[in-house]
């Protein structure tokens, strides 16, 4: 069952615009994407920083308005939900941010920081909801006696504790975990994948994991989509993008990762250059500029995804 | 982990801690003696200030060996009485002008910022106005049309004070609007109003006692100079801008008269300086921070 349904969704952010410009160039965050993820699925969104994937994340549960398309979760219209509507959806759906650091108010105790999706929801008695809280406090592998504390107490991966089990207390089915992992030590990003990995069999959550990470998104991914530039440029099963990838992007993202198997030769494919800006992408497909298989027909004509099975590439060369 | 561990003393033992700073402790004790003073003048001043005395006018002081320890004024009116009174208006016009401004000028401030767009335009074009007036002119002018009395001083003082709240709250607020703590409260399906009181304003309260106490120094210097202009509050009441005005005349014969208010409003400006001074170093995480480890 697809709980979540992306439609060519678009996000354009005007810049620049003072008091006597209305409208300085439009940076073109997210290009027409569309996506589906299924209940108690975690899809992988990986690309390099800038290419649109936070911003997707953000449109999708919509503390960002996209420009157009539409995003269905669970059969219900998110962009155009009433401020009543989105209420309710704030509680299906919830986000989980990068920096640990700044996703507490320094000036809010543990307790209240869980308690106050609660308090805006009326989950639970107001008497009972503490007990709640130490709950979740259990559940995400902190103490009970931490309700009292405040943030700075506390080290980065507690923190990312914290903020999961603030995310948790309006009891979401959906998750966006944008960078979840990436400001924290090797051993405790294993640490909270793992405790993720766990509360998505317990609570039966559904992720969108957003990551510049690939050894990470291969890990708690099922399926990964491969994000360059607004677009969507390659889509599949976590395994069939780690092992036989078919877009050049995707072969050298992969390429540039570290693979821990020194047996394994090293793959050649690389790129080149910077990427281009999103105010101003190239003409037809928007890797052009930096791939190796570029011809005419890939400045004309912007590539679409293809699927075969569920394997979907956008490339005019996927073949090659 | 080991930060964990190492608090261990209550946040009531944290506050007393910031006393161990010596311009904390000094400027904490200067208020206290005067607002002790303030509140039981009635009890402590040896005489009633208002009570005049012909056959005892311009006494110099007699230090410990008589009844008017600073000596007299002109109308034979006990000078130490009247500075011991004269605290409680500049006590009240401090603190009143300081809670109302920061009041005010924290909530315009962190509406503006946290909101931005049409509304922040609007509060900000106000701030400029206002900030374009002289302060003591814009006082005076108020004072003109509405008449002399405490309310109308201090609400004169407040339409200046708030502005230095507004600007610095709409700064912070602007950067605290795009911390994650403040999309994630959204996230979770806060109100604007309610990411306001539990999350922005409560960052905000820090830095608005630094600024807290030097509202407060400068509403104390302004009452000082608008009394002794003579458009501070009514004459019956004492103050020490008054007593410097009324001393004025005799500065050559009789130098108690203008030294003492003088140094009052000095030492109590110097205390609350102080006090502001420290907070202020005690707030910047970087001092702190190497004082704390």
């Amino acid at each position: 069952m697809t709980l979540l349904h992306i439609e060519d969704m678009t996000k354009n952010f005007a810049t620049g615009g003072g008091f006597l410009s209305k409208t300085g160039p439009i940076v073109q965050a997210v290009r027409g994407v569309s996506l589906q993820i299924a209940a108690g699925e975690t899809l992988g969104l990986v690309g390099e920083s800038g290419c649109g994937k936070s911003t997707l994340g953000r449109c999708v549960i919509r503390l960002i308005q996209p420009t157009s398309g539409s995003i269905r979760f669970d059969g219900q219209d998110v962009t155009t939900a009433s401020p009543y509507e989105l209420r309710q959806l704030r509680r299906k759906m919830q986000i989980i941010f990068q920096d640990p650091y700044s996703s507490l108010n320094p000036r809010q105790t543990i307790g209240a920081s869980i308690m106050e999706g609660m308090d805006i929801h009326g989950i639970h008695a107001p008497g009972t909801r503490r007990d709640s809280v130490v709950e979740l406090l259990e559940k995400v592998g902190l103490k009970a006696d931490h309700f009292r504390n405040y943030p700075h107490e506390f080290s980065g991966g507690q923190r990312q504790r914290i903020v999961i089990a603030r995310a948790l207390a309006v009891g979401p089915q959906f998750i966006v975990a944008d960078e979840a992992v990436s400001a924290l030590d090797v051993s405790i990003q294993a640490q909270i994948l793992n405790l993720l990995l766990d509360l998505q069999v317990m609570m039966n959550l559904t992720y969108l994991f957003i990551s510049h990470n690939l050894h990470v998104v291969r890990h708690i991914s099922d399926r990964v989509a491969v994000m360059y530039l607004g677009r969507i440029v390659e889509t599949a099963s976590a395994d069939d993008i780690y092992l036989s990838p078919r877009h050049p992007y995707t072969k050298a993202l992969l390429s540039s990762a570290l693979v821990p198997d020194p047996q394994k030769p090293p793959q050649k494919v690389s790129v080149t250059g910077d990427v281009p800006s999103p105010v101003n992408p190239p003409s037809g497909c928007a890797f052009r500029t930096r791939c190796s298989l570029a011809d005419e027909i890939c400045a004309r004509v912007d590539p679409h995804l293809i699927f075969q099975g569920s394997h979907g590439v956008a490339c005019h060369h996927a073949e090659k | 982990m080991s930060k964990m561990t190492g608090v261990t003393y209550s946040s009531f033992g944290k506050q007393l801690q910031l006393f161990k700073q010596p311009k904390i402790f000094v400027g904490t004790l200067i208020i206290a003696v005067l607002l002790v003073g303030g509140l039981f003048a009635p009890l402590i001043a040896p005489f009633d200030p208002n009570k005049q005395n012909l056959d005892l006018a311009m006494l110099a002081p007699q230090w410990l060996s008589g009844p008017h320890v600073l000596g007299t004024d002109p109308l034979g009116r006990d000078v130490l009485s009247r500075l011991i009174y004269g605290a409680r208006v500049s006590l009240i016009i401090g603190i009143a002008v300081a809670l109302l401004s920061g009041f005010i000028g924290v909530t315009l401030g962190s509406v503006s910022g946290y909101f931005s767009g049409r509304t922040d335009l609007i509060i900000q074009k106000i701030v400029e106005v206002m900030w374009a007036f002289p302060p003591l002119l814009f006082a005076i002018a108020v004072i003109a049309f509405l008449g002399q009395s405490l309310v109308v001083l201090i609400a004169a003082l407040v339409l200046q004070r708030w502005i230095p709240y507004c600007r610095v709250a709409r700064a912070q607020a602007l950067s605290l609007r795009a911390r994650d703590f403040v999309e994630a409260a959204r996230a979770l399906g806060a109100t604007d109003g309610r990411i306001l009181v539990h999350h922005i304003v409560p960052n905000l309260i820090p830095t608005s006692l630094v600024i807290g106490t030097f509202a407060m120094a400068a509403a104390i210097i302004s009452e000082a100079s608008l009394s002794f202009l003579g458009l501070g509050v009514p004459r019956s009441i004492p103050t020490w801008g008054s007593m410097l005005s009324d001393a004025r005349a005799h500065i050559s014969t009789s130098w108690w008269l203008p030294v003492f208010p003088g140094l009052f409003i000095l030492v109590t400006v110097l205390g609350i300086n102080l006090l502001g001074d420290g907070l202020r170093d005690h707030l910047d995480p970087k001092l702190s921070r190497a004082g704390n480890h």
